[in-house]
């Protein structure tokens, strides 16, 4: 689906702006609030893995003792009606842990009886599928092959609650274990609970326990460095025990985090189009960075390490691609759910292959985990946009920041029926304009960029609404 | 559960919220009301598993986990402590929020 995008300064309202250099107060509550959601993530990642860590703990202690004392009333206590209160919970948390059998009928109706003793245990805001989620990221306990118990009972049947198992090292638990257990735990069979330790537990997340202040301190510091590793882990984390915070089931409307110029956290909301462009412009941002450091340094930084940093330094894929055809109609008939009210009709098909040039860059967001679809953001005139909005705006962060969100805007007295919506800080309007439009503003661009710089060297008024950026969206579902 | 007077205020004063203050300001209120909703589920969860296993502290510690805390009570004082920490710095959001709808009304 093509969108052509048109955003322009409203003027009204945009006097808001500090002409200081500084970020406005707006701007500065939007960023706030990404951090703030980010020290939520963090809280939750904290809390979640500090209860895995005592359920774990609790759930291999009673089972110590359990087998310690008495190997055969492990499958006698959980068969039988009137097992003792330590047993049952010590399967129920077993079962929330998801130390699942793989082993045949038997234990698996160790498993089911279990499974449903454990509603008590658990708050009853609990979702009935947190109970069954694993200990090693989420992955479903048929994914996890683990070695079963070394205590056998009567011959029969080796148990399923043995705490001491290995997780194999398939690809789909690999992908999870990246988020909560990046290694396979390997644990000592343990004749007695005092001899039951946590070696991995214990360095790889004693950093759990440090005080949230530390923790945020740490956290932020990793991000303005560029080490981005625990800002990917605390973004895709799935939650075993606690609620996510933001609903899985409509991926669409809930906001994902992007780390964007000078390391602030954007949020980006797949459902509102200025989102989009506003993670392309991030990404057109660090260019513009990279040459200016070229240009200071007469340094050819292309090659070098530090483009490499940089790039790494982003959480999202960034390319320039100007020899593919970013013009070539790729309308899908996959209906966009999210972005409904967008009309493509009329814009497909427009082929403007004299416009590859690096005068209209083209950005490809493609969100590695985070994003469903795949986007392809053109940006006309680049530069000369760049320039303008450096005249008409404090900074470049700030204009991306304001459009990272947007809210549909009801315009009246229109004839197009043009999709219309605002940013959240009533700065700027975003219009859907139509083909015909764009082709006009791609032969009189240059006119006008000379009637808009005039204007606000010479301070002469215009009547010429300030277009700060002309952008073509390319949205192919299929390809996340 | 709005028996209070002050339980009442800010019940009306999220109602007013609600229908009077710009958009703008919504993000605010809403990361300060998914912040109370973790750390509410967080101390939910912390009481059931202080009600069947009031000992899972003690166990922890005997694993070989350096936990700060002794025992749940110091657990849940963290807790708070860090509730409150976030609630410091969303309170500098909202403030303006509420500042605003005193100026409306």
């Amino acid at each position: 689906m093509n969108f052509y995008i048109c955003v322009v300064l409203q003027s009204s309202v945009g006097k808001a702006t500090d002409q200081n250099g500084t970020p406005s107060s707006s701007v500065h509550e939007l960023l706030n609030i990404n951090w703030y959601y980010q020290d939520l993530l963090l809280e939750l990642y904290i809390w979640d893995r500090r209860l895995h860590q005592l359920f774990y703990c609790k759930s291999v202690q009673l089972e110590s003792v359990a087998n310690y004392k008495n190997p055969a009333d492990t499958v006698d206590g959980i068969c039988g009606e009137n097992s003792g209160t330590d047993k049952k919970i010590s399967d129920k948390t077993t079962i929330a842990l998801g130390v699942a059998s793989t082993t045949e009928s038997a234990s698996n109706n160790l498993d089911h009886q279990s499974g449903d003793a454990a509603a008590p245990l658990l708050d009853e805001s609990q979702e009935a599928g947190h109970s069954e989620l694993p200990c090693n990221g989420g992955s479903k306990a048929e994914d996890s092959s683990i070695a079963h118990g070394q205590i056998k009972v009567d011959g029969t049947i080796e148990t399923a609650n043995d705490p001491c198992f290995e997780i194999s090292n398939d690809k789909e638990v690999q992908i999870n274990d990246t988020v909560a257990d990046p290694i396979p735990m390997k644990q000592e069979p343990c004749s007695t609970p005092q001899q039951f330790k946590y070696p991995y537990w214990d360095e790889r997340e004693r950093w759990i326990w440090n005080s949230i202040s530390e923790s945020q301190l740490a956290y932020r510091n990793d991000i303005q460095i560029g080490y981005l590793e625990k800002f990917e882990l605390i973004n895709n984390y799935l939650p075993h025990y606690l609620p996510p915070l933001f609903e899985q089931h409509d991926e669409a409307y809930s906001p994902q985090f992007a780390v964007g110029p000078g390391s602030n956290i954007l949020c980006i909301m797949e459902d509102e189009i200025s989102s989009i462009i506003a993670r392309a412009l991030a990404i057109s941002d660090e260019r513009h960075h990279l040459i200016d450091l070229k240009f200071e340094n007469g340094m050819d930084y292309s090659k070098g390490e530090h483009v490499k940093a940089m790039e790494k330094s982003y959480s999202f894929l960034s390319e320039s691609s100007f020899s593919s055809s970013p013009w070539s109609s790729t309308d899908s008939e996959a209906s966009l759910s999210s972005l409904s009210s967008f009309s493509s009709d009329d814009f497909s098909g427009y082929d403007s292959s004299s416009l590859l040039s690096p005068m209209h860059p083209e950005m490809t967001v493609n969100g590695k985990v985070t994003l469903k679809g795949k986007y392809s953001v053109t940006v006309v005139y680049d530069n000369q946009f760049f320039a303008l909005r450096k005249k008409c705006c404090p900074s470049e962060l700030e204009y991306i920041t304001s459009l990272s969100r947007c809210k549909k805007w009801n315009a009246q007295g229109g004839k197009s029926k043009a999709y219309f919506a605002k940013t959240m800080d009533d700065r700027f309007i975003i219009k859907q304009i139509k083909k015909t439009e764009f082709e006009s503003f791609i032969k009189f661009a240059p006119d006008y960029f000379k009637h808009v710089y005039h204007s606000l060297d010479t301070g002469s008024q215009t009547c010429l609404a300030k277009i700060l950026g002309i952008y073509q969206v390319v949205i192919s579902r299929g390809q996340a | 559960m709005y028996g209070s007077s002050l339980d009442c205020f800010v019940f009306i004063t999220y109602f007013h919220y609600c229908t009077m203050v710009p958009d703008a300001y919504a993000p605010s209120f809403k990361v300060h009301a998914k912040g109370m909703v973790l750390f509410s589920g967080v101390a939910r969860f912390l009481q059931n598993l202080k009600n069947e296993h009031p000992d899972a502290i003690k166990l922890a510690i005997n694993c070989g986990l350096a936990l700060p805390v002794k025992d749940f009570t110091e657990l849940e004082e963290l807790l708070i402590k860090e509730k409150a920490q976030f609630e410091v710095g969303t309170c500098i959001l909202l403030s303006s929020v509420f500042v605003l709808f005193f100026i409306v009304d």
